[in-house]
């Protein structure tokens, strides 16, 4: 066994474009709620702890920071929260690759370690990205708009 | 980084049907107690393994622990791999319908247009600053 030791219970990552469209109440956020999190075969849930750190932020500009952090706490407290110094290698080299963000590239690095399918909403640096061709990494990428 | 015996403890909530044990008092929850020894000097961060504490009692609940894994996996095991299967049961298991209402008492809690604006602007300034570095 090492470090880097692969689920073999079905899970996912989740990274924070996915999150917002489920917090917004969104059409997207509704079809991820009812093909992704309800899905039966889906044990567990991963996220970053950089997708933390975004929702928090984001609710806190409107909330203010104290609420911000009870319900983001409250929120994610059934996900289970990757440990930033096991995905910081990975996420660094992902970094390096990939003309996406940090934020992207730590779930991108949960997905890379742990063998597990990553979503996230289809923006425009994927597009840009993946116009140029594949990831050049095994990674399962999926994106919730095609759900 | 200054030299010294570093000591890190650590408690560890194990659930008690988890790892395959009857509490005797009933209770689900087994509390592990490990305390580590981290020797650092002047030159060097000393990386060898961390040597730990534990209970006489606690040392017969792992082994018996990994014995009962190592029949399931067919093949031994070290302290280590036991200590990190116990802590990977740790891991939020989802309990479905749980799960659900949970996530949809949280929905409505951002402004989506106004978290994918703020969201926006901040990958935007981002991608200004790598496009300075890199120039």
């Amino acid at each position: 066994m090492n470090g880097n030791t692969r689920s073999s219970i079905n899970s996912a990552v989740l990274d924070t474009s996915v999150l917002m469209e489920v917090l917004g109440n969104t059409r997207l956020g509704e079809t991820v709620k009812n093909v992704v999190l309800k899905d039966p075969a889906m044990e567990r849930f991963y996220i970053s702890p950089l997708a933390v750190t975004e929702l928090l932020y984001l609710v806190a500009r409107t909330a203010g920071f104290q609420v911000a952090l009870q319900q983001v706490e409250g929120f994610t407290k059934v996900f289970t929260i990757c440990e930033e110094k096991e995905l910081r290698v990975e996420a660094a080299r992902m970094k390096t690759a990939l003309a996406l963000s940090l934020a992207d590239c730590y779930a991108l690095a949960i997905g890379s370690l742990r063998g597990i399918p990553v979503y996230f909403k289809r923006e425009s640096e994927f597009d840009v990205m993946l116009k140029k061709g594949p990831i050049p990494f095994p990674i399962d990428l999926r994106f919730v708009d095609d759900l | 980084m200054p030299c010294g015996l570093i000591i890190l403890s650590y408690r560890i909530d194990l659930d008690a049907e988890e790892i395959g044990l009857k509490s005797s008092s009933g209770r689900r929850w087994v509390r592990l107690e490990l305390d580590c020894y981290k020797y650092h000097d002047h030159h060097d961060h000393h990386e060898m393994a961390t040597t730990i504490q534990i209970s006489d009692e606690v040392q017969k609940r792992l082994f018996t622990f990994m014995n009962q894994k190592e029949k399931e996996l067919g093949h031994r095991l070290s302290y280590n791999d036991a200590i990190e299967l116990l802590l990977e049961s740790q891991i939020v298991r989802v309990e479905k319908d749980e799960f659900i209402k949970h996530v949809e008492k949280y929905q409505g809690l951002i402004n989506y247009k106004d978290a994918r604006k703020a969201r926006n602007e901040e990958r935007q300034l981002e991608r200004e600053r790598e496009h300075a570095l890199q120039h």
